[in-house]
């Protein structure tokens, strides 16, 4: 159980690496910016598998609920028994976690994992996009904001990959969804680099586009932000 | 980690009283209920799990296939969305998932816990409700039995609400266990092609898949 605790505490862990992908050069041809996101409030559920080595080492069951519009989001995350184990949600008013038992009870916990989930289901927030190409000579579109930037980059294969850096350049997170599936968010790999180095595979199992269910936050309920 | 052991414990609790349950038995009888477990050998049944909850707008369904071999041998087997089997005998607990087309051990702390919740497990297969301090029992005679437990111990109150089996009057088998966790959140267990005291290789209980 200890190494689950670490496991998931890393998922929250911002590590440190140098990134070397971080220098724009004006692009030959025009580029335009990969738009993965849902258009509408979207539904996802995912088997997530987490790797720590070459193998998995335990499996869970995430449902995603984003909504575009109002720039909400909702995550749960099960057993494979069915158990929830954590229930949260966010709105731009602010967050709420209506249910968390150990080890994954901690705000900071919570907090990270929508920070993901925002990124890799809803467009990015600023609108100064940089266009370019990498060192590589891949095209990539360059969000900036108040924590570092946002590289959203068209990969070799085909797919789309999300590289979050910090404000000194390092990467913190990086996101890829993989091409050759009827839905963008079908195949997912998320890569956290560092001390606590771990990833994640998430599989689709379902997704639906939601009807005018309410989201999770009480309106009445104050937020953390 | 206690109430995520609690948490599954409950899982199991609700699965393994609700299999073990004699239908036809005169509900309000818990000594009956003791003498008939003492007699069950073997249990196996399919099961189909539906999990309601807030965020999904229509229930997250699970299907599987559970067993149990008497003192303390118990196979939870899912076969879908996510294929996974807890294989407990013993004392020795293993949980294991299939990832990228191979049966895998999982490695991160999961058998630990599912070790301490079916430790408890052998003990309700006597057939002792009455005396499990963690819930109280009432039950409500209609066109079919239902049995109402509700927590009785603050950190599992703190995760669910009551857990409802409804029994069968006409056929000798158990229909559902209900788990309300909270008013937008239940599992529904449905068991079907139950039998008891059946002939079960002892292999499932060791290996997998």
């Amino acid at each position: 159980m200890k190494r689950l605790i670490w496991l998931l505490a890393a998922f929250l862990s911002v590590s440190c690496q140098t990134g070397h992908e971080i220098q724009l050069r004006q692009p030959k041809q025009s580029i335009y910016c990969p738009c993965p996101y849902p258009q509408t409030k979207s539904r996802f559920i995912h088997a997530i598998e987490v790797y720590r080595s070459s193998e998995a080492q335990t499996a869970l069951i995430g449902v995603t609920l984003v909504d575009p519009v109002s720039r909400s989001v909702s995550c749960a995350l099960m057993s494979a028994e069915g158990m929830a184990v954590l229930e949260v949600s966010s709105t731009p008013a602010g967050m709420e976690i209506s249910r968390a038992l150990p080890p994954l009870d901690s705000p900071n916990f919570a907090r990270n994992m929508l920070d993901d989930i925002e990124m890799i289901f809803l467009a990015p927030r600023s609108t100064d996009v940089q266009k370019g190409t990498l060192a590589d000579g891949r095209q990539v579109c360059r969000y900036p904001d108040e924590d570092g930037w946002l590289d959203v980059v068209h990969a070799e294969d085909g797919g789309i990959e999300f590289k979050r850096y910090t404000k000194t350049g390092s990467l913190s997170r990086s996101v890829t969804l993989v091409d050759g599936a009827s839905n963008s968010y079908e195949a997912i790999e998320v890569s956290v680099p560092g001390i606590f180095r771990y990833r994640l595979k998430m599989s689709l199992i379902e997704t639906q586009t939601s009807g005018d269910e309410l989201f999770a936050p009480d309106s009445n309920k104050g937020g953390d932000k | 980690m206690r109430r995520c052991a609690s948490a599954i414990k409950i899982l199991f609790f609700c699965a393994v009283i609700g299999l073990m349950w004699p239908a036809g038995a005169p509900a309000d009888d818990f000594d009956a209920l003791r003498r008939d477990a003492a007699r069950i050998r073997t249990i196996s049944a399919d099961f189909v799990q539906h999990k309601h909850m807030k965020i999904l707008s229509r229930p997250l369904v699970s299907e599987g296939r559970f067993y149990f071999a008497a003192p303390d041998s118990i196979r939870w087997q899912y076969n879908k969305p996510l294929k996974s089997i807890v294989l407990s005998s013993q004392g020795n607990t293993r949980r294991y998932f299939f990832s990228g087309g191979k049966i895998v051990e999982d490695t991160a702390g999961g058998a630990q816990v599912m070790g301490l919740v079916l430790g408890e497990v052998a003990a309700w297969m006597k057939g002792e409700f009455e005396a499990n301090p963690s819930f109280v029992a009432s039950i409500k005679e209609g066109a079919d039995t239902v049995v109402t437990m509700t927590p009785a111990e603050k950190n599992i109150a703190g995760m669910m609400e009551k857990i409802e089996i409804t029994l069968s009057r006409k056929e000798p088998s158990i229909k559902t266990v209900r788990i309300v966790e909270n008013s937008s959140t239940e599992t529904r267990i449905n068991f079907s092609n139950v039998v008891i005291n059946g002939q079960i290789n002892p292999s499932l209980f060791q290996e997998v898949p």
